[in-house]
């Protein structure tokens, strides 16, 4: 009797001890490729983590006006999550709440060196009227009218478009003679059959060191080569040389091509050598100052189609009153963000002019260094002072989906991001453009996280249990 | 197995089972960070493993020759838990800590509890 007593109690202490571990693998491989995690947005979920940096939120947990979660006051702001295994695809869900802010993005870290974002809407106010913006499937967005469009009245927000088939005739190489600053992204149209362009490029080297400048070339929103420039030397720390660089695409069809040009902030543009007879920078143009170049300033001028554009300066230099067609707005601060928002329904490009450079500008159109360069490689872009009615937007391509009203001002969004299946950890951005200036909060009180894969067979289990074994040698070498 | 009392045999098979279940989830832990500690708090269990294989390294050995050798390997079993633990202590707050102690406690207590 003893015997079996000991040998039944110790079998019941192994069973106990396998079942334990049985349990724990299920929650790393469920069967039914489905996992959700369902969290008040308090900071002691082990899933997710709150938003940081600390100077733009508060303390996730209990709020001053009696909700529990957390406040975002600036942005953009990061948390991280913990991926519960090997999945395809994440579903996020927020429950939000906002105050004077029209505007959300979320996004997911793609590329931790270049430190990009894959953006996706949450939130865009204006088309919370349910009665004026109706969804439409057949182009994924929202229409006010079920008719033929102006391809002026389209807008998109984060979503691809068509890019329409240009080309130009051959075209003799002309020469801009501009400071650019940091990264850019150039859309160009082919002449006589290729896209050529040749870049005068310095390292400042006011951050001392090597500098690398990488090239990415697309034709319609495909990738179709990459180039590389590495510019300055391990010890360089005065101005470098002017360095040429050419990017030439030959045999070149009808389309939009764009370079993108991803380089920090020590490396400059001098000039821009091109066949092209139509090309146009954007969203994001920054005239860089001629210190140590240069005696004098020289005036930052480009023609644009934005409806919306945000300029900032980081030197006391850069200090000045900027025009935009008719209107104008002076830079009193460094460091600051000031809007200049044309409120006309007229597309029809503007003159901006920064008198001495050194000041950085983000639109929501394109900008071209003349204008007769300038043409749209696509419709303009939502931002968050963004006014469709006004502004004359009939159809926005958009994958956005309405978030679902809770109550109390509270809504519930959610996007989905595809995974990569080496990922321990995601890094998400929240965006809330301008939320500073106008003293705007986003409230978060839950999120819910809902990884999947598909249901556990033979087939998929042998490809989990793959990548998790890859996984752990990649941690563990 | 009979010369045993019950009690022993029962601690004994219990701190095994618990050992095995500790280091197989110590050992997943560290693999892939995030499958064990999300859904179970292992510390204050990793403790209780702790202190019955010490207890049960002082108690003497059915092995008849180099009965010295489950001594040593229980010490190194121990040793790997308690390796573990303090590379977890970031990892959980004051009621993880709290529930180790009484855990803890409650070991040693009926480790070294009277018997015949």
């Amino acid at each position: 009797m003893r015997r079996t007593i000991a040998i039944l109690l110790s079998l019941g202490f192994w069973a106990i001890a396998a079942w334990a571990g049985f349990w724990l693998l299920m929650q790393r491989f469920p069967p039914t490729g489905e996992v959700v995690f369902d969290v008040p947005f308090d900071g002691r979920s082990a899933w997710i983590d709150p938003f940081l940096p600390g100077e733009r939120v508060t303390s996730p947990g209990p709020q001053q006006d009696g909700w529990v979660g957390q406040r975002i006051i600036q942005e953009p702001v990061y948390a991280s999550a913990r991926t519960p295994g090997v999945f395809d695809t994440v579903d996020v869900e927020v429950e939000f709440r906002t105050i004077r802010q029209p505007l959300l993005e979320l996004g997911l870290l793609r590329d931790e060196e270049a430190f990009q974002f894959e953006y996706k809407p949450l939130w865009f106010e204006p088309l919370q009227d349910e009665a004026v913006w109706h969804p439409v499937s057949i182009v994924r967005g929202y229409a006010r009218e079920r008719k033929f469009q102006e391809a002026e009245t389209i807008a998109v927000w984060h979503a691809s478009t068509t890019y329409p088939a240009l080309s130009d005739p051959a075209h003799a190489m002309q020469t801009t003679r501009v400071s650019l600053r940091g990264a850019h992204d150039i859309y160009a149209v082919p002449a006589g059959g290729q896209v050529q362009f040749s870049f005068e490029m310095q390292d400042v080297n006011r951050a001392r060191g090597p500098d690398t400048v990488a090239f990415r070339l697309f034709k319609n929103g495909e990738i179709i080569g990459a180039d590389v420039l590495g510019i300055g030397g391990a010890h360089d720390s005065g101005m470098g040389p002017v360095i040429e660089k050419e990017i030439t695409i030959p045999n070149a069809t009808p389309g939009v091509y764009r370079i993108q040009i991803i380089a920090d902030d020590d490396i400059f543009i001098r000039a821009i050598h091109t066949n092209a007879m139509h090309w146009v920078l954007g969203p994001r143009l920054v005239f860089a100052d001629e210190v140590g170049f240069e005696p004098e300033p020289r005036a930052g001028i480009a023609w644009s189609n934005s409806q919306h554009v945000v300029l900032e300066t980081f030197h006391n230099e850069g200090l000045q009153t900027v025009t935009f067609g008719s209107q104008e707005v002076a830079l009193t601060r460094t460091h600051d963000t000031f809007r200049i928002d044309r409120r006309e329904p007229d597309a029809h490009p503007q003159r901006i002019e920064a008198p001495v450079g050194d000041v950085r500008i983000v639109g929501d159109g394109w900008f071209a260094l003349s204008p007769e360069a300038f043409f749209t490689p696509q419709p303009r872009r939502m931002t968050d002072g963004s006014d469709p009615l006004a502004e004359g937007v009939t159809t926005i391509h958009t994958p956005y989906l309405r978030p679902l009203a809770l109550g109390d001002g509270w809504f519930q969004a959610t996007t989905t991001f595809q995974l990569d299946p080496r990922e321990d950890r995601l890094r998400f951005a929240l965006a809330a453009p301008g939320i500073l200036s106008r003293t705007g909060a986003v409230d978060i009180r839950n999120i819910r996280l809902t990884y999947r894969r598909p249901p556990l067979s033979w087939e998929e289990w042998q490809r989990v249990l793959k990548e998790e074994l890859r996984n752990a040698w990649y941690r563990l070498r | 197995m009979l010369t045993q009392p019950l009690y022993a045999i029962v601690r004994r098979q219990a701190t095994y089972a618990l050992t095995a279940f500790v280091c197989a989830a110590l050992a997943l832990e560290s693999a892939i960070p995030g499958a064990v500690l999300p859904f179970l708090d292992i510390v204050p269990i990793a403790m209780a493993a702790l202190f019955l294989l010490l207890y049960d390294a002082t108690r003497r050995s059915r092995a008849r020759h180099l009965p010295w050798v489950a001594v040593v390997l229980k010490l190194c079993f121990a040793g790997v838990i308690l390796g573990a633990m303090i590379a977890l202590i970031p990892w959980h707050g004051r009621a993880g800590l709290l529930a180790a102690g009484v855990i803890g406690l409650g070991t040693i207590t009926l480790a070294f509890w009277p018997q015949k």
